[in-house]
């Protein structure tokens, strides 16, 4: 079985004119860019539109895309920085945000699914109480526990030092698991669930 | 007591070497909080683990695909923006010539039009550069709220037409109401300014509902040329306040 072609290789492909190569590299990432942005916004909708803008920067940038990082480094950064823009959109129109009378207060941001043996709290509960702690501890929380990016990769993403990510995520989790009301008292060895990117082949 | 801030994430992750995790556990043996913080942050990240994947919506790149070149087909109006296809729809729309009918465009080969042919005749457009179902198309309001699921029904309904020879309408809700002139020239210009390169031909043009959101469905038909019958059709969804694109769908004919 031969590899599947690098996004690298995909891109110098567009960019040499084969407009199916850029075709592919949406196929390939944009289930993770919209989960990125459903996470880090908490709307479907709002989701969208910074799923939409992410990869319309990508097509009109990626003849900037030097190559001296990873695809995925550069495709995760637009995508945090059309969510930011959108955060900050919020930020200047909060009357857009008013909730239609008789509508449900929170967003629905996606289906509820069997709960983690461990976490004893739905993935609704989850994805809500992740809107309830500050932007910069999200958005580290969904690279490094949802997307499972190493934190050289999210300090490379955000362009911060690597120890500023460690110490975001571990506020962060402390931050979302007081908002899911977990125990604060150990009750038995923490279960401790190994990053995929460093697990065991 | 120095807590050691920076690996207690490391420590919750299993990505510690094993010289810094001796380390960290003979701490969080001494240290309350340290142990106190170490199980909500393993807590809360057991909990994200339980996130499901969203599959991302349909055409949610569907405009930069379009700007990349992708899914391009060389058309008669080829070379042509969209805002000079429909310009002449918003121009009969303000000097009031455009009937604004319930009567739904006819779907299908361009020959068999009669829509498109009746409202010409009726109200003397010059159909020298519009294309004739373009000149069918006013704006309709529905009591509807698509989703995905609903608006690939829409794209397939056209599909189902063709199938059946080309003649049959897309089904009209009997709800559907008109709209004022006003309305229609809003719902052309968020055409012009979010799609510009589509190069089909409208053939409906829907007020109504996106995943709650008011949003403007603009339907075109889009064929291979050189007076060809359209085989596809694209519907773009618009939020009709800001004209931002919420989803596309596009099935084959």
């Amino acid at each position: 079985m031969t590899d599947p072609e690098r996004d690298e290789d995909l891109v110098l492909r567009y960019l040499q004119g084969d407009a199916q190569a850029f075709a592919a590299l949406v196929t390939r990432h944009e289930s993770r860019v919209f989960n990125v942005a459903l996470r880090v916004l908490g709307d479907p909708d709002d989701a969208r539109d910074a799923a939409q803008d992410t990869f319309l920067t990508v097509v009109r940038k990626l003849s900037q895309f030097r190559g001296d990082a990873a695809f995925t480094t550069w495709l995760h950064r637009v995508t945090v920085n059309a969510c930011y823009d959108i955060l900050r959109k919020r930020r200047r129109q909060p009357m857009l945000r008013l909730v239609p009378e008789g509508d449900d207060p929170m967003p629905d941001i996606g289906p509820a699914v069997e709960d983690h043996a461990d976490a004893a709290v739905g993935s609704i509960d989850v994805a809500r109480a992740l809107q309830l702690i500050p932007e910069e501890y999200r958005v580290v929380l969904v690279l490094a526990d949802v997307q499972d990016l190493p934190y050289e990769e999210i300090s490379r993403v955000l362009d911060v030092p690597i120890g500023t990510v460690k110490s975001r995520v571990h506020r962060g989790r402390i931050a979302l698991g007081r908002a899911l009301g977990l125990p604060e008292e150990p009750s038995r060895e923490p279960t401790r669930r190994p990053r995929s990117s460093e697990r065991e082949p | 007591m120095t807590h050691p801030e920076e690996h207690l994430a490391g420590f919750v992750d299993a990505s510690l070497s094993p010289h810094e995790r001796r380390a960290v556990d003979a701490h969080v043996a001494d240290c309350a909080r340290c142990r106190r913080e170490v199980a909500l942050a393993a807590g809360a990240r057991a909990a994200l683990g339980s996130l499901a994947e969203v599959p991302a919506p349909p055409g949610v790149a569907a405009s930069a695909l379009r700007e990349a070149g992708v899914a391009k087909r060389a058309r008669p109006t080829d070379g042509s923006p969209a805002w000079y296809r429909i310009a002449g729809v918003a121009a009969a729309v303000a000097a009031g010539l455009l009937v604004f009918s319930l009567v739904l465009p006819k779907v299908g080969g361009s020959s068999n039009d009669q829509a498109g042919r009746e409202l010409a005749g009726a109200g003397g457009v010059d159909g020298g550069a519009i294309p004739t179902s373009a000149q069918a198309t006013a704006l309709e309001i529905q009591q509807v709220n698509y989703d995905d699921v609903s608006l690939s029904a829409l794209s397939a309904s056209y599909k189902a037409a063709e199938d059946q020879g080309g003649l049959v309408t897309a089904e009209a809700p009997e709800a559907a109401l008109s709209a004022t002139a006003q309305q229609t020239q809003k719902a052309l210009r968020c055409i012009v300014r979010s799609a510009p390169d589509e190069t089909g031909q409208l053939t409906r043009l829907i007020k109504a509902r996106f995943m709650s959101t008011p949003a403007y469905l603009a339907v075109f038909l889009e064929g291979p040329g050189a007076d060809q019958p359209p085989d596809a059709v694209s519907v773009w969804v618009f939020a009709t306040d800001g004209c931002a694109i919420l989803s596309y769908s596009n099935a084959r004919l």
